[in-house]
């Protein structure tokens, strides 16, 4: 028992001198090293005063300090972390924080609406439709689902895009989650690995949870995919197989098989590239300019 | 009172209040940084009074020349069905303040986009965003629309709408207000006559509350069902009006809240600050600001005025000095917002008293710094002044 309560008092003693980090790398973007690893700095990472930072061209790093201050590095240099260590002190003082309070709102007088009506123009006065935070290039409100490639091409106005699947229609918590690539097209193969048939919500949405209405997903099972299909696609008439392919599509794609529709528009604008109307809705697909 | 009104210290004095006026007025920055009821009172303007205690307006009639119509719930489609409906009724315009963010199904949009790129009086609203003093308009369909305008308000974010800016230009590119679009196409000449005013903004007449517009049920319209309201050449504007008195979707505070100051709910959907923005127009009938030069006429007259009354007290009954100059601020206070409200209620008239009333609480101080120099003048050059025999 001795011996144990000595090992314990021991380690509580040294412990008491083990050194805290001093940041935590909160973004990173760029080429960052920092002394001693080869690897790339990449959020979470914590950085100890006997580190050495290096940024490369075009390098941007944000890093919390350890009171929850943040500053950020983006021009090209080694830098210390024990001298970044001083930024975080600066602006932790209670004296200085109020004076440059002061300062801010001394030096800030408040302009006037009727004057400068450009920087008062906050307030819109009309309902909105739609979310302004998120755009995707179809519109997939809706879609049936079993397997095959379906890209989906989007636009965020989040800094750190994540697409999340969810049981409800709001709340609760996502059941996968992915992290989005910058002008990458999110692949719905990947956001719904190993989920089970069944009816789902997804969105795009901010790291913080912030996000548009979730979409509706349904993810079948094979046998009952394969009937739904068929069935469908028993309504085609048989014309030229362009024509026909194109028909496929075209019904799938309205009844939210997306997936599934796309083969068939490739196919047509294979069999016949020439026509403009089997280019454009397979164009659809890969719209950027959204 | 008017016993030293024409003597040489008062008019002097007087001019000094104005120099020292001039001189804090230099100072670039903001000196009411701790004041908290400046900070509290920052979107108060006590005009606002004129329409939330003393009524302003009230005995306006209806608007029968505007009607909202409610579009509720409706999606796309349902609101492309209700301006196909009302489009077929002949109305004079029809001004859509709703916000199409983002394509959504294709039919309908593709409907919506119909509509909106075949006629030039319909009318669609958009959102201006305004960052750092650059101007973009954002959202969808807004390109595709013929006529459109900005539903943006002017004003404190969360304050009360006060203003309006009928037209914005930013680096060569001109931008028009929903309300200013509506006005072109419903109101051609009077949209020429707030033109040529050329004013950058224009301070909001509210004439009816939401109350005082006739409102349709966009589901009726919807469903084919007659309503008892023509709307052949009127002016419609279609927005959303929540059922639920507590929501504030689209919702802004003005000037007919009963709470001024302080927390409280916005009480105007933004379709019938547009409305009244519209009848502004139609019926040109604006606020109009007094000029610069008679603002600061009536502040020297009146400033003038209460230096005599100081100066009498100061240099024959100065144990009465300040509470006389106390209470004469006070009451000089109440009378001037009795009267800026009056010019405003009945005439539609802003004077602005800010002038009037600083000169008037300085005028006690540099009472005092000009007795004070009055003084050292004497006592250099000679120089005789009513202060030199004061005893006080």
């Amino acid at each position: 028992m001795k011996l144990f309560f000595s090992i314990l008092m021991t380690c509580f003693f040294f412990s008491a001198f083990a050194a805290d980090p001093s940041f935590v790398v909160y973004h990173s973007q760029g080429r960052i090293n920092k002394t001693g690893s080869k690897n790339m700095l990449k959020k979470g990472d914590q950085l100890f005063a006997k580190d050495l930072l290096v940024l490369g061209e075009g390098s941007k790093l944000l890093l919390i300090c350890s009171n929850y201050q943040i500053i950020q590095l983006s021009k090209k240099g080694n830098y210390p972390v024990k001298k970044l260590v001083a930024q975080c002190k600066q602006a932790t003082s209670y004296s200085s924080s109020y004076f440059k309070y002061v300062w801010n709102e001394l030096t800030h007088p408040h302009g006037k609406p009727e004057q400068e009506p450009e920087s008062y123009m906050k307030n819109v006065g009309a309902v909105s439709r739609g979310c302004n935070e998120v755009a995707l290039a179809m519109q997939v409100d809706t879609i049936h689902y079993y397997s095959g490639t379906l890209p989906l091409v989007w636009w965020a106005a989040y800094e750190k895009p994540v697409a999340a699947v969810f049981e409800q229609a709001m709340d609760g918590e996502a059941v996968q989650k992915i992290t989005l690539a910058a002008k990458e097209p999110l692949q719905l193969t990947q956001l719904v690995k190993d989920l089970s048939p069944g009816t789902y919500y997804w969105q795009i949405m901010g790291e913080q949870g912030s996000g548009c209405e979730r979409k509706y997903l349904k993810i079948w099972n094979k046998a009952s995919y394969l009937k739904a299909v068929q069935a469908l696609l028993g309504f085609v008439p048989e014309s030229s197989p362009a024509e026909t392919a194109y028909a496929k599509a075209f019904l799938l794609h309205e009844h939210h098989f997306l997936a599934e529709a796309l083969p068939y528009y490739k196919l047509a604008v294979k069999l016949n590239p020439g026509n403009s109307i089997y280019r454009t809705s397979l164009n659809k697909f890969y719209e950027t300019n959204f | 009172m008017f016993k030293y009104l024409f003597k040489r210290d008062t008019i002097l004095a007087t001019i000094m209040v104005f120099i020292v006026m001039g001189l804090l007025a230099l100072i670039p920055i903001n000196t009411h940084v701790l004041d908290p009821i400046k900070m509290a009172l920052q979107d108060f303007d006590y005009n606002d009074l004129a329409y939330s205690q003393f009524d302003k307006n009230g005995h306006t009639s209806v608007d029968t020349n505007i009607v909202v119509v409610n579009i509720g719930n409706a999606d796309r489609a349902g609101i492309a069905g209700i301006i196909s409906e009302l489009a077929s009724k002949k109305p004079a315009v029809i001004g859509v303040d709703v916000l199409f963010n983002e394509a959504k199904a294709a039919a309908p949009d593709s409907l919506l986009v119909q509509l909106f790129s075949g006629s030039d009086k319909i009318v669609l609203a958009y959102h201006l965003q305004a960052e750092k003093r650059v101007l973009a308009a954002s959202g969808f369909l807004w390109p595709n629309a013929m006529a459109r305008g900005y539903a943006n308000f002017v004003g404190e974010e969360g304050g009360s709408i006060r203003h309006t800016a009928p037209i914005m230009k930013n680096k060569g590119t001109v931008y028009q207000s929903f309300a200013a679009a509506v006005a072109q196409v419903a109101y051609p000449v009077e949209y020429k006559k707030l033109v040529y005013r050329n004013n950058r903004t224009e301070q909001l007449n509210y004439t009816r509350t939401a109350n005082k517009f006739l409102v349709v049920d966009g589901k009726e319209i919807l469903a084919g069902r007659e309503t008892s309201i023509s709307f052949t050449g009127k002016t419609i504007l279609l927005g959303y009006i929540s059922p639920d008195p507590n929501s504030i979707e689209d919702k802004h505070f003005t000037p007919f809240n009963k709470k001024s100051v302080g927390k409280t709910v916005p009480d105007m959907e933004g379709v019938f600050i547009h409305a009244n923005i519209i009848s502004m127009i139609r019926d040109h009938d604006y606020v109009n600001k007094s000029p610069v030069w008679i603002n600061w006429l009536v502040a020297s007259v009146l400033c003038w005025l209460h230096m005599s009354l100081f100066i009498r007290f100061f240099v024959d009954k100065h144990l009465w000095f300040h509470l006389v100059a106390k209470i004469a601020q006070v009451v000089s206070a109440v009378l001037f917002v009795y009267l800026g409200l009056l010019f405003y209620f009945k005439w539609d008239v802003k004077i602005n008293l800010t002038p009037t009333f600083v000169a008037i609480i300085l005028a006690v101080d540099v009472l005092y710094f000009y007795e004070a120099i009055s003084t050292w003048l004497h006592k250099r050059f000679g120089i005789h002044s009513l202060f030199i025999h004061a005893h006080h």
